[in-house]
């Protein structure tokens, strides 16, 4: 079977010291893609900003401030604890995360605009 | 993609999985390439860690992380997640993961549980072994 290799760009616009799910966007581009089994990788290229999977819920996002806090409230620090990047993996066409994480865009900068995601979805068609 | 259901208890057990992914590419065609190994919820952990190291390394997540002083019900297991993540990738050559003799990539299962199911998922893709010329 050949490896299929598709790169998509989406573009956030944040207003900065943020969290958006995702997912849904993500979803509709290994849907598209017409990959069945495979990966999906979801990488942030700005500066001090990360993504992560976890539950999307209001209260679990004020904590993960507070963590922030508690490491300096650094933005530079957050990003490398969180991460740039992260993968998901594909099952049937769909992202097997299970029953509650999301992917997560975190923004620990205080500066709004455009940020970047970059999808790369590989695996097979059949 | 291989589906693989590890019966966890915890808090902070952690549960080697090498044996299990490089069984899973032995089974294969594939001689060298990439794996990334997935679990899924919101709660658990993937580390690639020295056993020599777990006992520090473990003091360290629960110093970052403590179990009180959160809103969210059990954020604890959800930031301890966050930091060690929930996917791995590791270079495999020869059908053997590129680690250390002494590393093991670890399921940590982060919550207060007896008898849990937690689904791991491996993915790979490589190439075949080449042949050898005469």
């Amino acid at each position: 079977m050949t490896l299929t290799l598709k790169t998509y760009r989406i573009v956030i616009d944040s207003p900065g010291w943020t969290a958006i799910d995702i997912t849904s966007r993500v979803e509709e581009l290994v849907s598209s893609s017409n990959i069945r089994f495979g990966l999906a990788t979801i990488f942030t290229p700005n500066k001090n900003t990360s993504i992560t999977l976890t539950e999307y819920e209001p209260n679990l996002l004020s904590d993960i401030e507070r963590l922030v806090e508690r490491l300096g409230g650094w933005s530079s620090i957050a990003e490398v604890i969180v991460g740039k990047g992260t993968s998901a993996p594909i099952v049937n066409g769909r992202l097997g995360l299970g029953a509650f994480k999301r992917i997560v865009f975190l923004d620990f900068s205080k500066e709004e605009g455009g940020k970047e995601v970059i999808v790369v979805v590989e695996g097979v068609y059949g | 993609m291989a589906k693989i259901v590890v019966k966890t208890h915890g808090p902070m057990a952690y549960f080697p999985l090498r044996h299990l992914v490089e069984d899973y590419i032995a089974k294969t065609r594939l001689s060298k390439g990439l794996t990334t190994v997935s679990v899924e919820g919101a709660t658990p952990g993937l580390i690639i860690a020295s056993r020599r190291e777990l006992d520090r390394i473990d003091e360290v997540l629960k110093r970052l992380v403590p179990v009180t002083g959160w809103k969210h019900g059990n954020a604890y297991a959800h930031l301890r997640s966050i930091v060690m993540s929930t996917t791995q990738t590791i270079p495999f050559i020869d059908k053997k993961l590129l680690l250390p003799e002494d590393y093991q990539l670890y399921l940590v299962e982060t919550r207060p549980v007896h008898n849990h199911d937690r689904t791991v998922l491996i993915y790979i893709r490589g190439i075949e072994q080449e042949e050898k010329e005469a």
